[in-house]
Formats: C-alpha cells, structure tokens, sequence
C-alpha cells in the first residue's frame, strides 16, 4: 500500500521538499520507500557521528550523495556532497556537525506531491 | 528473445539505494540484469556469467573500483567486458583514471536516468559490433571455416577444457593433393572451387568438430572428446568423400587429400597445443612420403598406416 509521508509537524507546506520523481510512475513507490526510511537512515549518520565514526559517516554521506539523486532529491545530493567534502578534508567536528545537521534538516523536508 | 540470449548488464555497487532504483529504472530495457553487492561477488559474477556491461562503483569497500577492473582486464577470460563507471566520486582525476584503466564510460552520480539508458545502449551497441568485427576477423572468406587466427585461440581453449576434465581430444591436419598443379592445369577459379568443396567436406562432419583452413590449400579440423582411433576413422571419411567427388566441368578428374591423425595422449611430450600440431604434422608429412591420398597416426617411434 502506498502511504504518502509527510514531514514532521514542525515543518509547514512551504519547507517540504518535493520529489521531481513524484509523479513519475515508474519510481514512485520506491520513491515513498526511500523517504519513509529516512528517519532510520538519519538514525544511523547521527549514531555515526556520536560514536566519533568519521569514515562511516562519510560513507554514509557519499551514499546519500550517489543515491538521493536519482530519487529527484537533487538537493540532498549537493547537501550531502558538502558533508562528504568536510569529512575528507578533516574539518573540526563542529563543522562537520553544522554539516550533517544541515543533511538532516533536508532529508527530513522530502516529501512526494 | 528468450531471457537468457538477453545481453547481460552487471551492477557492482555496494548502496541498496542504487541496485533498487537501477533495476525498477532498467526493467523494460531489453536487458538481463544482475547484481553484485560487494567487489569480490562482482569478479566472481562476471567470470561465471560473462556480462556484455559491468556498472561499476567506484567507492566499494574492501577492493575499490579501480582496483576491480585492473584484475577483470587483466583476466583474458573478462578483459572484453565492457566497463562503464557509475560514480560520486567524479572529479576529473578519477573519471580520467578510471577511462585509461580501460572503462568505456563515466556516468557521474546522481545520474540523469535517460541518460544513463542511452550511454548504456551505447556500450551494449559496441559490444555488439566489436563482436560481429571478431568474428569477421576470424572467418576464411572463402571456405566460410574458421582462418588461423581462429585454429590458434580455438586449440588453446580445446586442450584446456581436454586437460580440466581429463577427456580425449584430437586433431587432424590435412590438405589437397597436388593443388600447385590443380591451380596450374584448370585455373585459379577452378581452384577455388576445390577449397570450397573440401571445405564443405570437413564441416560437414560431426557437430562438436571445428574446421578450419590454416592457409592455402590446408586445413585443421579439431576433434574434441575424441580419441586417435576415432579421429582416423573421420579422417578417413573425409579423405574418402573428396576422392569419390565428381568434378562435372572436369569428368574423370579425382582429387586426392593427405591427412595425419594426432591425439593429445599421443602427441610429443609435454601435451600441449604446439606439440599437437607439429604431432599431426609430421603424421601428414608421413601420409605424404608414404604417397599422399591415406591417413597417418602419429607415433613417436613408427607410424602406422592405411589406404
């Protein structure tokens, strides 16, 4: 069954971010997947980061980065890119926090029409 | 087209979100798709099943894809696979090593989907034409049998396999009687006549034989999962089947053909390819000496022979 997720409450209409894949038949559903395993997927980069796991969470990232794409999240691509960047270039894990809060703050907005 | 005659494309990626996104987005390509989750089952898939394509990640953990198509082009068995990179990692160092490692492509994640099926038709339509060009390159015009080039990969195949599963194998070497002066007496077109028609002699035997012409009037006909003793009595069937041949632009014509017999048993020492030719050679020159038209064995102190 197709449930259509919607973001957290505290986001209002205007912050979702919508699939360019909404209404491509095709993906649709493996799009509604892709967002409802979000909140896993972001469970996983902040456990990364807690446990001071700077190489699994930049896997994570560059996956994100490879992935979110192709599901018509190009932003979370380019976003996902930035924290992959702060991780390779060694940047202090306060950067790299502000990075990987900025991933979830749009991978958290994705939605589908 | 039948599911299995489908070109085979592999996926080598380590990201569930691409294998999933990748098959819905290929189900209606005219494709066979597999999927390897990790490099090591990639190079395992790709010697087992022989993909037109591999998909290949770059940031794959353990064995990176750089490292993954250094050891698949370095294997003849996988080197004419066609690679195409699937990757994040796209800055120009790495789309520029990964095209001199030998990849026929670099599609940059995130991809556009339409483009990614039309650089995949792309690689599949130059797989297809770079095989018809080997398999032209490896055909005789003339007799239609497989040339020298073809005999020289093909033998090597041959006693692999014979050795792998312990199984007979044999070749025959032959070639026409006299054919300077055929050429010489009824014309070069009349000639070729000849060679067609012996052709058609050697490959109309038992399926699993391999015909071919060496050059100019000779010819090589392997016989896999055959021993001496039955490789003679096909040759004998040959050499039987050209001499009773009637020529009508030339009545009362019969043309001959010398032929010697070798198994892989009974070759020089140590069994291998060249040793089996040069073996079977000498048994033809035998058939020569001992005046053409008959069949040789091959045997390292005597030869036997019959008419």
């Amino acid at each position: 069954m197709e449930t259509n997720p919607n973001p957290p409450p505290h986001f209002q209409e205007k912050d979702r971010l919508i699939s360019t894949y909404s209404n491509d038949q095709e993906i649709r559903g493996l799009v509604i997947e892709f967002i409802n395993e979000m909140p896993k997927r972001i469970r996983t980069a902040n456990e990364a980061f807690m446990r001071g796991d700077r190489l699994r969470l930049q896997l994570w990232a560059h996956q994100i980065k490879g992935g979110a794409g192709g599901y018509g999240f190009l932003e979370i691509s380019n976003i996902a890119a930035e924290l992959e960047n702060t991780l390779s270039s060694n940047k202090s894990s306060e950067e790299v926090f502000l990075a990987l809060l900025k991933v979830i703050d749009i991978c958290e907005r994705a939605s589908v029409d | 087209m039948s599911e299995k005659n489908l070109p085979k494309v592999l996926i080598v990626d380590d990201s569930e979100l691409i294998h999933r996104l990748l098959q819905m987005r290929l189900q209606n390509e005219r494709i066979q798709l597999l999927s390897a989750r990790s490099s090591t089952e990639g190079l395992l898939m790709a010697h087992e099943l022989k993909p037109e394509v591999i998909l290949l990640d770059i940031d794959l953990p353990k064995m990176d894809g750089f490292e993954f198509i250094t050891r698949l082009k370095s294997d003849p068995q996988t080197q004419e696979i066609a690679v195409v990179f699937v990757s994040s990692a796209n800055e120009t160092a790495n789309r520029v090593r990964g095209l001199d490692l030998g990849a026929v492509d670099f599609i940059a994640k995130p991809f556009d989907i339409i483009e990614l099926k039309a650089r995949l038709r792309s690689a599949l339509r130059n797989q297809r034409y770079i095989r018809v060009l080997e398999q032209k390159a490896q055909i005789d015009a003339l007799s239609g049998l497989g040339n020298k080039s073809y005999f020289d990969k093909r033998i090597e195949i041959e006693v692999g396999g014979s050795d792998r599963h312990a199984q007979p194998l044999s070749l025959v070497y032959c070639d026409i009687d006299h054919f300077k002066s055929i050429n010489d007496r009824y014309g070069h077109l009349f000639g070729d006549l000849v060679i067609e028609e012996f052709s058609k002699i050697l490959s109309g035997g038992r399926l699993t034989d391999i015909a071919c012409r060496w050059g100019g009037e000779e010819f090589a006909v392997i016989l896999p999962q055959t021993t001496m003793e039955e490789a003679f009595r096909v040759a004998e069937k040959y050499r039987k089947q050209l001499n009773d041949l009637v020529w009508p632009e030339h009545p009362g014509l019969v043309i001959t053909s010398s032929f010697g017999v070798c198994d892989i048993n009974g070759c020089e020492s140590p069994p291998n390819s060249k040793n089996l030719f040069k073996s079977a050679e000498n048994a033809l020159y035998k058939a020569k000496e001992n005046g053409r038209n008959r069949v040789e064995f091959f045997q390292k102190k005597t030869q036997l022979s019959t008419k």
